[in-house]
């Protein structure tokens, strides 16, 4: 059943905006920081199927599995990046500045080449802002980053 | 149900419209055109059709495609034939726009863009005019455009000491975009192959059904940090990026396939058809002409089809991305062991971060508290520790610019590593009889064998079978190794993995008057460390249970223990191990082996061994063996 219902999913390409929350439910929008991967399948599972249970998709979405990209959340009218998917990496990140799950969040957020230092150094330098407590979520982070890109004078175009 | 309907609405437009598109078409002039054209090799990789008799039928001339699912093929019989589904597949193609063309029911160029690409080709290849009709799938287009790949890489998962899972490998693709040296790998989208597994389905169950056939596998799509987060992070195991040497309107075939395999069900086994196969099945459809999964058609261990993809001149130069707890290992060893004990207080909470002055020692307790809490379910108090340490990595990184967590060196790569069949031939002599040993390992590697590539400490055979012949008998079957462990994975400050291993085969035990084979399972689980680089030392609690197929149906069982020490050296791997074990029927067995592996380029060595037991069955009778041998291993 599971792959009949995914196959609606995938055939009908032009989706439906989710009027539940931005990115449409199990989005991953309410994960905190530091969720952790508790109760994900043992080695053994893996041994014969190099399977990913239960959570295929076909691309047809941006970001994160599960996730439309047409929520209510934006910045500049286009559709919100979703962090959920690598929000442990980028914050970890953020904290030294530099590292491959900030270029991610730069690239997908259309940041040109010769601006990712200057956000780089943006989230770096502003990291107590965007994450000001152990229990953001994705979607906090999200609104404190674009915060902080619109009092910048270079990215404030990305997110304006 | 969505696929039964569109199923169902092709039959009865087929029918519908059989005489006005097909007669009315040239379609019957090419009758033996038809033949020839869905008889070639490009017709028949496209729909994955294999002939049919490979294993089971005597029908030599049957053909039987790989995907289960009936949605896959125009013709109620073009699972088995490729005349009447090429037919088919064109009276589909050739459907009028109209009749179709909602999403939910694409038109079948839209359902199969590759197929109907290859169909014009081939028919224009032998000069066959068919008209079909312009359709525009925006569907595709969509999707197409969303995963924006102009290059291919294939990306090998290598293994993990400690899980038995990981040792045979993974692979899957990954689509990346022209100007992705200017972009982020991270967003560019990953194929995988693997099986579905429904929940509820129990842990040995999953091992029975991948082993005989009883799941259906599928490709999925999912974002490159989906796979980096899986198999780096959860899994510990690092990933080799080869970049595929196949030009955009290749991949671009290749993707326009992938897309008629969504949601498709092929067969899966774990052993031949794959994650690993099903990669060169996709390949020699983009590439016509490349032949690569004829050597894999009983097994293909996922490291041999990245040989095979090299040595067919498809891969170039491969990036490594060193696993988490690779980096959190060698990001400790650059540190002092008071060092490592700080970044452990402090990853533990026993220490603020508050006022430490070693970006350093920050970073390696980051990473030691990410690896440690990786599988744990998320608390407030360890999410305030984990943010804790963030910021204090924050500020200092402010002021000392110049740290960045080091980089794991690159290790050999692993389609470097010696092959995974192996036949040697031994002799020597065991209680001055000379002999002679032939021997067939299906796969992997032993602790012994060549490193490069591999992970010390770490084997994983499979069907390994030896003969001897001593002087003046006949050839005896001497031992079998069914499938044989070990995870020798040293402890250290900050990572205490269990050692063990496991054993079930054939072996060969010495009486008083007389030998006997024993069907014998036994295993353990112990320590290893390693007190200086390149030296293991291990020791293991065991047990084991045998059953002596000499007619006397006799069942045994033992306890016992095990130790024994490797050094790698420059010429090869050196052993000595001591197993004792005392058996239910009032018998031990005391075995000490020593061996030097002599390595002589990648895929042959000269091993050296000597081996003693001391079999005491009773007071009386106390057995003692010993043996010397010199084998020559080839790998191939």
């Amino acid at each position: 059943m599971k792959r009949v219902i995914l196959s609606v999913v995938l055939m009908g390409s032009s989706m439906t905006a989710s009027a539940v929350a931005p990115g449409g439910p199990d989005c991953g929008w309410g994960n905190m920081v530091f969720e952790g991967q508790g109760g994900t399948g043992t080695h053994f599972v893996a041994m014969t199927t190099n399977g990913t249970s239960g959570n295929k998709t076909f691309g047809m979405t941006s970001g994160t599995n599960g996730c439309s990209t047409s929520g209510k959340l934006s910045y500049g009218g286009d559709a919100m990046v979703n962090l959920s998917g690598v929000l442990d990496e980028f914050i970890a990140d953020s904290a030294r500045g530099e590292g491959e799950a900030l270029t991610a969040v730069a690239v997908s957020m259309g940041i040109a080449p010769a601006d990712r230092a200057i956000f780089a150094d943006a989230v770096h330098n502003n990291f107590d802002t965007i994450f000001a407590h152990a229990d953001v979520t994705a979607k906090d982070v999200m609104l404190s980053l674009v915060e902080v890109m619109k009092s910048n004078p270079e990215l404030a175009k990305y997110v304006s | 149900m969505i696929f039964c309907n569109f199923r169902f609405n092709l039959y009865v437009v087929h029918t519908f419209f059989f005489l006005v598109i097909l007669w009315g078409s040239s379609v019957e002039a090419s009758t033996t055109a038809t033949l020839v054209l869905s008889q070639s090799s490009r017709w028949v990789n496209m729909l994955h059709y294999y002939p049919s008799d490979l294993w089971f039928r005597g029908d030599s001339n049957g053909w039987e495609s790989k995907v289960i699912d009936d949605d896959y093929f125009f013709s109620p019989e073009g699972k088995h034939n490729r005349e009447k589904e090429w037919v088919a597949s064109i009276e589909a193609f050739q459907l009028p726009s109209s009749i179709f063309s909602t999403p939910e029911n694409p038109h079948a160029q839209c359902r199969f863009p590759a197929r109907f690409r290859l169909v014009k080709t081939l028919l224009s290849e032998h000069d066959i005019s068919l008209t079909f009709p312009n359709i525009a799938c925006p569907g595709y287009r969509q999707w197409r455009e969303k995963v924006n790949g102009q290059r291919a890489t294939l990306v090998f998962a290598s293994s993990y000491l400690n899980s038995p899972s990981s040792m045979f490998g993974h692979t899957f693709l990954r689509f990346d975009a022209d100007d992705v040296s200017e972009q982020s790998d991270w967003l560019s989208y990953a194929l995988n192959f693997g099986a579905v597994v429904e929940k509820g389905d129990n842990s040995m169950l999953y091992a029975y059904k991948g082993l005989v056939g009883g799941y259906s596998g599928y490709f999925a799509m999912m974002p490159y940090y989906e796979k980096i987060k899986e198999y780096s992070k959860m899994e510990n195991r690092s990933l080799w990026e080869y970049p595929l040497n196949l030009s955009p309107t290749e991949v671009d075939t290749l993707l326009a396939h992938v897309w008629e395999l969504r949601d498709v069900a092929f067969t899966y086994f774990f052993f031949d058809e794959n994650c690993s196969y099903r990669l060169l099945e996709l390949i020699e459809v983009a590439k016509p002409g490349v032949e690569l999964t004829a050597p894999f058609r009983a097994h293909a261990i996922p490291i041999d089809t990245v040989r095979k993809l090299d040595a067919s001149g498809l891969l170039s130069d491969s990036v490594y991305r060193a696993s988490a707890s690779d980096k959190l290992l060698f990001n400790a060893q650059q540190l002092s062991k008071s060092e490592v004990k700080q970044a452990k207080a402090l990853a533990e909470g026993r220490l603020s971060p508050e006022g430490e002055n070693s970006l350093a020692i920050l970073n390696v307790a980051y990473q030691y508290l990410q690896f440690t809490s990786m599988k744990q379910q998320r608390t407030p108090a360890l999410a305030k520790r984990r943010l804790g340490l963030l910021k204090a990595i924050n500020t200092l990184s402010k002021t000392k610019t110049d740290y960045s967590p080091l980089k794991p060196p690159r290790p050999i790569a692993p389609q470097n590593s010696h092959r995974s069949q192996m036949a040697a031939i031994r002799t020597g002599a065991f209680e001055n009889t000379a002999f002679v040993d032939i021997e067939f390992r299906a796969s992997y590697h032993d602790l012994l064998d060549p490193t490069d590539g591999y992970l010390k400490g770490g084997s994983i055979n499979m069907g390994r079978v030896v003969f001897r012949q001593y002087e003046n008998s006949a050839l005896d079957l001497q031992h079998v190794d069914i499938i044989d462990i070990n995870s020798l994975s040293p402890q250290n400050e900050l990572h205490q993995p269990t050692t063990w291993r496991v054993n079930l085969g054939i072996e060969r035990i010495y009486g008083a008057n007389d030998d006997w084979l024993t069907l014998q399972l036994n295993g353990g689980g112990g320590v290893s460390v390693e007190p200086y680089d390149d030296v293991l030392m291990y020791g293991l609690a065991e047990a084991r249970t045998e059953y002596a197929l000499d007619g006397s149906e006799l069942v045994d069982i033992g306890m016992g223990a095990r130790s024994g020490i490797m050094a790698y050296t420059s010429i090869g791997t050196a052993s000595i191990g001591l197993s004792t074990m005392a058996f239910w029927r009032d018998s031990t067995r005391v075995k000490f082996t020593a061996a030097q592996n002599i390595n002589m380029g990648k895929n042959s060595s000269i091993r050296i061994s000597y081996q003693y037991w001391d079999n005491q069955f009773s007071e009386q009778s106390n057995e003692k063996r010993s043996g010397m041998f010199t084998e020559f291993r080839y790998h191939f």
